[in-house]
């Protein structure tokens, strides 16, 4: 395992991931995106999971006994980080390739891990998340889900919000109470749930920016058998946290790493469009500070890495990342709002209005600055 | 590339923050005395050889490993040249210097040049040929006043290679973590003790959001470090200086806020930290547009 971006290992892993992302990206994907059909691209996505699986990038950091790659936190940061830079589809395996094979391969049981981690790793199962509720959204232990035992298995009824992949899932890796509802975190059990079951109803969001990505689910009596409950009854607490743990991940931050590059590249061609001088100015300078913060935002997260591989405490530097680059994501982007002329005003246009979930998703700004308060600093709650 | 701080180094960052805690005195992080013993304080870091880190004919720590001993030193905020005297050793400027004498350096600037601490007694200016005349620069009236380069204008030197901009500038900053560290720890503490309307502060969330603000600002403010010392040799560093040093100073004012009447008086001491940010971003920008 790779110990330090400074080993010379890094460099040629990082030739082999972008020598294998040359070949296996579509012409069509790379040059033509922009003209693809909704169709198109999700079958360029789907198609993307399996071409990773056939590469040896499927389960990065899995252990090779599950079917991984057992690679180590750096090698699983470069392959991000040049799968961004290269434009690559983002498959639609996120959910099970970091998040429920995860879970599964350290609080499922054998069989579990036999029926659900190779289509995962191949693609051939979709999964998604499904945590949040109208009633639960920061507050996630809130959840109204009921899971009711029934004979050899269990009747699950309720309703899920802001899952993404849920029209494509064939699972849904869902939290829903099992006890008391007074027993708050010790009351939720995590369920595998066949998305194509009797009861399953899934309508989309239209969101803020027109789009519609996420979907709610509706449960009513939903089959779930026994062999598909996560870990004991009662203790899907424990196993969520697994999973949020992997969710508000580094990973993230190294992909939006590209993301935010590309803004402050926008603001820079903005700037040269620009027919105020002044203006281009204050903007050149602007997106020269930016850069330099987007480039924090890098070494941060490689830091992280580096602590975490070394064993060091890396939780108070991971904490950080989703509040920094999501806030500093709508900073840029609200500047180039503000600055663009007709040339770029679509492309800001688009990118200011999806901004603004970023600092929502995936635990919000104020969620994340009561965990760095109370978990990092130790303040009392 | 080195993104973390050796094993090392942070075991002489550990050692350096327990010497000085026994060394200085009383047990307030920051006060008026420590200006008044600044002399003795020196001569703890001589006696300790804390003012060879850095020199080349010592064992070499790196740029980054020598970067984190600083930063625990600028957790104190204290008025004593520890970072010049390492930046001159590191450049083998210091050689013929005696090894517990404390040491300056001079940024070209226009009409002369500017030279931190150089109102520390005894300080030697050393330059790429041995040491300068220092002209007397008048006898400083508080802290603040060592912090900040002196304009003197019968000092004339060459300017700094981009190299050595980047020390001045990459420890400057480490100097500033440092002190900022050190209030965002006091700041937690003061939260959590502080009550008012029967609880303690530090439960009211809007506190917390400060506190975890602060946090945020001096870890990114850290990833700057290492981006900057890692910066190859011919990119502008500017930015990123300017952008952490901003951060790092936002720290201390949140800090200033959290404490509230209380950070403002003189007696608590947080104006030491300000103050030293401060100066240090001033040493930084100095270095950044010096003249030549």
């Amino acid at each position: 395992m790779i110990a330090s971006f400074a080993d010379p290992q890094v460099a040629e892993f990082r030739l082999r991931v972008r020598t294998w992302l040359d070949q296996a990206i579509a012409p069509r994907w790379r040059e033509h995106r922009s003209e693809l059909s909704p169709e198109e691209v999700f079958a360029a996505r789907h198609a993307w999971d399996r071409q990773s699986f056939d590469g040896g990038y499927s389960g990065l950091t899995w252990p090779a006994a599950f079917g991984g790659q057992d690679f180590g936190r750096i090698e699983e940061y470069v392959f991000y980080e040049e799968s961004a830079l290269a434009g690559a589809p983002e498959g639609l395996s996120r959910v099970g390739r970091l998040m429920a094979g995860p879970t599964i391969i350290a609080c499922g049981s054998p069989s579990q891990r036999d029926r659900y981690l190779l289509p995962i790793l191949t693609g051939d199962q979709i999964w998604c998340q499904g945590f949040s509720e109208p009633g639960a959204g920061s507050d996630l232990a809130a959840i109204r889900t009921r899971a009711v035992k029934d004979g050899d298995g269990y009747r699950v009824s309720g309703q899920k919000i802001w899952v993404s992949f849920a029209h494509y899932a064939d699972l849904c890796l869902l939290l829903a109470l099992t006890g008391d509802r007074d027993a708050r975190h010790r009351n939720l059990s995590m369920l595998v749930v066949d998305m194509h079951a009797p009861g399953v109803t899934i309508r989309p969001i239209r969101q803020l920016n027109g789009r519609q990505e996420f979907s709610e689910i509706f449960f009513e009596d939903v089959y779930v058998p026994d062999q598909d409950l996560i870990g004991p009854q009662d203790q899907g607490w424990q196993v969520a946290m697994t999973v949020l743990t992997n969710e508000r991940g580094m990973l993230e931050a190294a992909t939006r790493y590209v993301d935010l590059s590309a803004a402050v590249q926008l603001l820079r061609d903005t700037a040269a469009a620009s027919g105020d001088a002044d203006l281009a100015s204050r903007l050149r300078y602007q997106a020269g500070l930016y850069t330099a913060r987007v480039e924090a935002l890098r070494w941060q997260v490689m830091r992280a890495v580096e602590k975490e591989v070394a064993g060091r405490d890396w939780s108070a530097s991971m904490a950080v990342l989703k509040v920094y680059w999501s806030e500093l994501y709508q900073e840029i982007v609200a500047t180039g709002q503000n600055a663009a002329g007709p040339e770029h005003a679509d492309a800001w246009h688009a990118r200011y209005l999806s901004s603004r979930a970023s600092t929502i998703a995936s635990g919000t700004s104020e969620i994340q600055r009561n965990i760095i308060a109370e978990r990092v600093l130790g303040l009392p709650r | 590339m080195q993104v973390l701080p050796s094993d090392e180094s942070i075991e002489a960052a550990s050692a350096l923050t327990d010497m000085i805690s026994k060394a200085k005195p009383g047990r307030q992080r920051w006060s008026d005395v420590a200006f008044a013993d600044r002399e003795r304080l020196w001569a703890a870091l001589a006696a300790g050889q804390w003012t060879l880190i850095g020199a080349a004919d010592e064992a070499p720590f790196s740029l980054t490993d020598i970067a984190e001993i600083v930063m625990a030193w600028g957790t104190q905020a204290l008025p004593v040249p520890l970072t010049p005297t390492i930046l001159v050793r590191h450049w083998s400027w210091g050689s013929a210097a005696p090894a517990g004498r404390p040491l300056t350096f001079a940024i070209a600037a226009p009409g002369g040049a500017r030279v931190p601490f150089a109102q520390f007694p005894d300080v030697a200016l050393i330059g790429p040929a041995g040491e300068v005349p220092l002209p007397a620069a008048g006898e400083p009236r508080e802290q603040f006043d060592l912090l900040m380069p002196v304009p003197l204008a019968q000092v004339s030197v060459p300017p700094l290679s981009p190299a050595q901009v980047t020390d001045v500038c990459s420890l400057a900053l480490a100097e500033a973590a440092g002190v900022a560290s050190g209030v965002l720890s006091d700041t937690v503490q003061h939260a959590r003790t502080r009550e008012q309307f029967g609880r303690a502060i530090a439960t009211f969330q809007a506190v917390k959001h400060h506190c975890a603000n602060m946090h945020i600002d001096v870890e990114i403010a850290q990833a700057q470090l290492a981006a900057i010392i890692n910066t190859p040799a011919g990119q502008d560093i500017g930015p990123a200086v300017t952008d952490a040093f901003a951060r790092l100073r936002a720290v201390v004012e949140t800090g200033v806020q959290v404490h509230g009447a209380m950070g403002f008086a003189w007696e608590t001491g947080l104006h030491f930290g300000l103050r030293h940010v401060i100066g240090l971003g001033e040493l930084a920008r100095q270095a950044l547009s010096q003249e030549g």
